[in-house]
């Protein structure tokens, strides 16, 4: 009964997206001010009733109604209480609901804002966002479910991929879900803008960087979380496989990297106006084909959805999306010309122009790593895999280059550079970066090549970025403010783009940690029985025994080791091994001892009849770095959002001018 | 119950989405575009200035490019100015002529 | 006299900094050159990284926790004892499971055509950006260099432009602007 109050919210949901969205389009055309917030209204109405819907289906799972298809596929009895909460979003069907649900709220908050900021545009902006819903909508109703109910009712559930039962499974989904769709935000700001002929101006580009940036974040957040997830559960001591779903998420994030750089020079010069709009439709154009990878699994993933023959819905609507988008750019693209120019090469708008282009290769070349499979099939018969390795080689240096741009760019001032002026600046941080190559070799032993070029480069640009810091704030002190206020007024004065140094330095952090484990990493498997101690590298672990619990529906084996270091005792820790029957799967829990420096990594391989069992041991150098520059990636992202010092008290210069010469 | 449950739910909708076409609703002022759009460039000129003069306090760009950029910005600012000017004397001449028609008409009519 | 030790300086800096630059690169060949030994496990694990499992979606041997993983696993440990090189072990999946079973494409065939993609679309990149800056700037009228002073509007302007906030006297002064010379 209560998944069919879910069921009506829904098909109310439907319907009313459908006139919001007729309302959106036509109060644009008519200009009818009336009918656009009556649209509004409605595209808010829909948010409780979503919350109802999402509601019904969660109270389901929380109370095991397994006359509802979608808990009996997603849960059973013995899955833990809190999974409830969480599992209704781990299978297809209940992913679209939380997707509409999410993206009702983010839209209509957005929606509220843009009708204030952008008028012109916000009928259009209603209208497109009305129509992602509608699409989400129809697609849950008519194509994939997840109130259906039973009409005999299983004892027990299927239960939840085992894979998912971890704390990751509270964030890592919501938010990398959210992630994807919210990037049709600033893609409906933009074409709403085009539809409502306002290219020539660049009013947008507030509100564009503004939710740009949002949607860039939770992306970010949902791509460490997934590779911490993965870290810590898989049990193959990585992070990143370069798996299509993680590929297909990777790159509307790389398009979003370049957006949120190239926005800026829209907002400061007026140029790339064209470029904008092009780089966020391929941005939401790949976000949605990021969810026919995940959905319609042309390639093999460790993250399909199990068996979906839906993805071909999601290819469909990327196509006409990008088509219709398109079109619209063409219709008003001579709006969108600006009258600006470059003035050199050899400036910061140049350099960004070049960065974008990066990102966008490095989003190809993923593109064309993850479809090849299907391309040599189709030619060759033969399928090829397209993995790590190929990926590692091809983007490695790629995304170093991008970081030597990261390190350079900021010393390349707007409109043009002086070859002299900019060289100066570069002098320090390069020779900081040389000088710091004989260490690397000497002192901490790193003899790989491009290990060492990352390490150096990384090095430039912590270097350049304390310059800058340590430039302004010397240059306010010495007319008049003491230290920490002339550094406090100096960050403040400019949050985008200290924001934005914040941004890099947890970038260098990511870098230094991908490095380092990346080049560095040991790895071995021993066979050990109980009271045996074995070593690698400077630890020695004792595996002490094994306890081994039954449960309804997995066995599990946990085992006890004391480990040292040089040593010093480091405690105990229990890595695990559990297998469910009914789904046929082992999911391993390794247990992470975690320093700055590295990390130790004991993961359960096979436990044997004979009481021996197969412990993998990795130790790997500096990843901590990577989980803690999340931290500090989402400061300096907020801190270069919060918006300087309001307006509205001040009474405006337009207004005020405007009087003056009426009356003079 | 349950078709009380989807009457209830329906309801929410039909308020909000009926409520602003019946209302008299305060239609936003008809913001002058070209109020904002001339506040935009002088406030993105004043930012850019700002953003001159910290690239110039840390040494990014030298004495002879803060200039020239101080002469640009200045240049801008004096274009957008004159612009905006024009425009406003533009449409209070539009509204002068306006009220000239009506009050032609209105005599014609008298 | 100071004038001209200052300019030595300034040379000897930028000597230093291109010695420097100099000097890194035959330390940096020479340190990497030594030859590492590399360890019959770091070769196990580097192929194990290298092939696929048939049967698992996208994973590795080394990362698949699939009993016909562990099973190729083993089977590369006894290919190394065996005194197999890599390539030879390699073909030996190849022909067992198709080339399906590598990681990453093989340089030949079709395959080379995943490889050769990639360079190919970075040397279009730079053309890109190059023709798109190039057409950008074509439309840059040439900078007019020859007056770089103020006029006295602008000088009047550029002052108020960098107050905080502006007095009724400011805007008198900007709605008498008209923009001449």
């Amino acid at each position: 009964m209560v998944v069919t109050v879910g069921q009506i919210a829904l098909i109310i949901a439907f319907i009313v997206t459908f006139y919001s969205s007729l309302a959106g389009f036509f109060s644009g055309a008519i200009k009818n001010p009336k009918l656009s917030k009556s649209g509004r209204w409605g595209f808010y109405s829909v948010i409780p009733l979503l919350l109802i819907s999402t509601a019904t289906l969660i109270y389901s799972f929380i109370k095991n109604d397994f006359s509802v298809k979608y808990v009996a596929e997603n849960s059973n009895l013995a899955m833990p209480d809190i999974y409830s909460w969480v599992a209704f979003y781990s299978g297809n069907e209940g992913s679209l609901l939380y997707i509409a649900m999410a993206f009702s709220i983010m839209g209509g908050i957005s929606l509220r804002i843009i009708s204030n900021k952008l008028l012109k545009s916000a009928p259009y902006f209603l209208g497109i966002i009305s129509l992602i819903l509608l699409f989400f909508l129809s697609v849950i109703l008519f194509l994939a479910n997840p109130l259906e109910t039973l009409e005999i009712i299983p004892v027990d559930g299927q239960g939840i991929n085992p894979l998912l039962i971890h704390f990751g499974m509270f964030i890592h989904p919501p938010f990398q879900m959210l992630g994807l769709i919210s990037l049709a935000i600033p893609f409906a700001i933009g074409v709403s803008t085009l539809l409502a002929g306002e290219g020539g101006k660049d009013e947008w580009v507030d509100q564009g960087r503004r939710w740009g940036m949002i949607s860039w974040l939770i992306l970010t957040v949902g791509l460490l979380l997934g590779s911490w997830w993965a870290y810590t559960i898989l049990g193959w001591g990585g992070y990143w496989a370069w798996d299509p779903v993680e590929n297909s998420a990777l790159m509307p994030w790389l398009a979003m990297s370049a957006f949120i750089h190239s926005i800026m020079v829209q907002k400061r010069r007026g140029m790339f106006r064209m470029w904008n709009i092009l780089l966020i439709i391929i941005g939401f154009t790949m976000a949605q084909l990021g969810m026919f990878i995940n959905r319609g699994g042309p390639v093999p993933s460790v993250h399909s959805f199990g068996e979906s023959s839906m993805g071909w819905v999601f290819l469909a609507i990327m196509g006409i999306t990008l088509f219709i988008s398109l079109v619209i750019f063409i219709f008003k693209f001579e709006t969108l010309k600006s009258r600006r120019t470059l003035e050199s090469f050899f400036s910061r708008e140049a350099a960004f122009l070049a960065q974008n282009l990066l990102f966008l290769l490095i989003a190809f070349v993923t593109l064309w790593g993850t479809v090849f499979p299907i391309f040599s099939k189709t030619f060759d018969e033969k399928t090829m895999t397209v993995g790590q390795p190929f990926f590692n080689q091809v983007n490695g240096p790629l995304m170093l280059l991008l970081v030597f741009l990261m390190g350079i760019g900021p010393f390349l001032p707007w409109r043009k550079a002086s070859w002299k002026t900019s060289t100066k600046m570069m002098r320090i941080p390069i020779f900081a970066s040389l000088v710091s190559i004989p260490f690397f070799i000497f002192v901490l032993d790193i003899q790989k090549v491009w290990a060492l070029a990352s390490f150096a480069i990384l090095v430039s640009a912590t270097v350049g970025i304390f310059q800058e810091w340590t430039r302004g704030t010397i240059s306010r002190h010495n007319k008049g403010e003491n230290w920490g206020l002339a550094f406090y007024k100096l960050i403040n004065a400019n949050r985008p783009r200290y924001g934005g140094y914040i941004v890099h330095l947890a970038v260098v952090m990511l870098g230094i940690g991908i490095t380092a484990s990346s080049f560095y990493s040991i790895q071995n498997d021993f066979v050990m029985k109980p009271g045996q101690t074995k070593t690698i590298d400077s630890y020695s672990f004792t595996y002490v025994g094994k306890e081994e619990n039954i449960y309804s529906d997995r066995k599990e084996q946990i085992a006890e080791f004391k480990i040292k270091n040089k040593n010093k005792d480091l405690g105990y820790l229990y890595p695990e091994r559990s297998y469910y029957p009914i789904f046929r799967i082992s999911a391993t829990k390794g247990a992470i001892h975690s320093t700055l420096i590295e990390d130790f990594y004991l993961v359960p391989s096979e436990f044997r009849e004979d009481g021996q069992a197969v412990f993998r041991v990795l130790v790997n150098p500096m990843i901590i770095w990577m989980w803690l520059s999340g931290p500090v990636l989402i400061l300096g992202t907020i801190f270069s959002l919060i918006p300087s010092k309001s307006k509205k008290n001040k009474s405006l210069l337009s207004d005020v001018l405007k009087n003056k010469f009426k009356v003079g | 119950m349950l078709i009380f449950i989807s009457v209830l739910l329906c309801c929410i909708p039909i308020i909000l989405i009926f409520y602003p076409l019946i209302n008299k609703t305060v239609t936003t002022s008809n913001q002058d575009v070209v109020d904002e759009s001339f506040q935009r460039r002088w406030d993105s000129i004043v930012d850019g200035l700002q953003n001159a003069e910290l690239e110039f306090s840390i040494g990014s760009i030298n004495k002879e490019d803060y200039k020239w950029l101080q002469k640009t910005y200045a240049k801008e600012a004096v274009e957008a100015i004159k612009e905006f000017k024009m425009s406003v004397l533009e449409e209070k001449e539009l509204i002068q002529e306006i009220n000239q028609e009506i009050a032609k008409l209105k005599n014609q009519y008298e | 006299m100071i004038y001209i030790w200052v300019k030595n300086m300034k040379i000897k800096k930028n000597f230093l900094l291109a010695g420097l630059l100099l000097l890194a690169i035959p330390i940096t060949l020479i340190a990497c050159s030594t030859e590492e030994k590399i360890l019959n496990t770091q070769r196990i694990n580097s192929l194990n990284k290298s092939l696929m499992c048939p049967v698992c979606p996208g994973e590795s041997i080394d990362q698949s926790q699939n009993t016909l993983a562990l099973q190729m696993r083993d089977i590369v440990v006894v290919k190394i004892n065996e005194g197999k090189t890599d390539q030879e072990i390699k073909e030996y999946f190849v022909s067992k499971y198709g080339p399906v079973v590598l990681m990453e494409p093989p340089k030949k065939g079709i395959g080379l055509l995943a490889w050769v993609f990639p360079p190919i679309l970075f040397i279009i990149t730079i053309a890109v950006v190059y023709f798109i800056l190039f057409s950008l700037k074509k439309r840059s009228r040439k900078l007019q260099d020859n007056n770089k002073n103020l006029t006295e509007e602008e000088l009047q302007i550029l002052q108020i432009l960098q107050k905080e906030t502006l007095s009724q006297e400011d805007i008198y002064s900007i709605s008498k602007i008209n923009g001449e010379k």
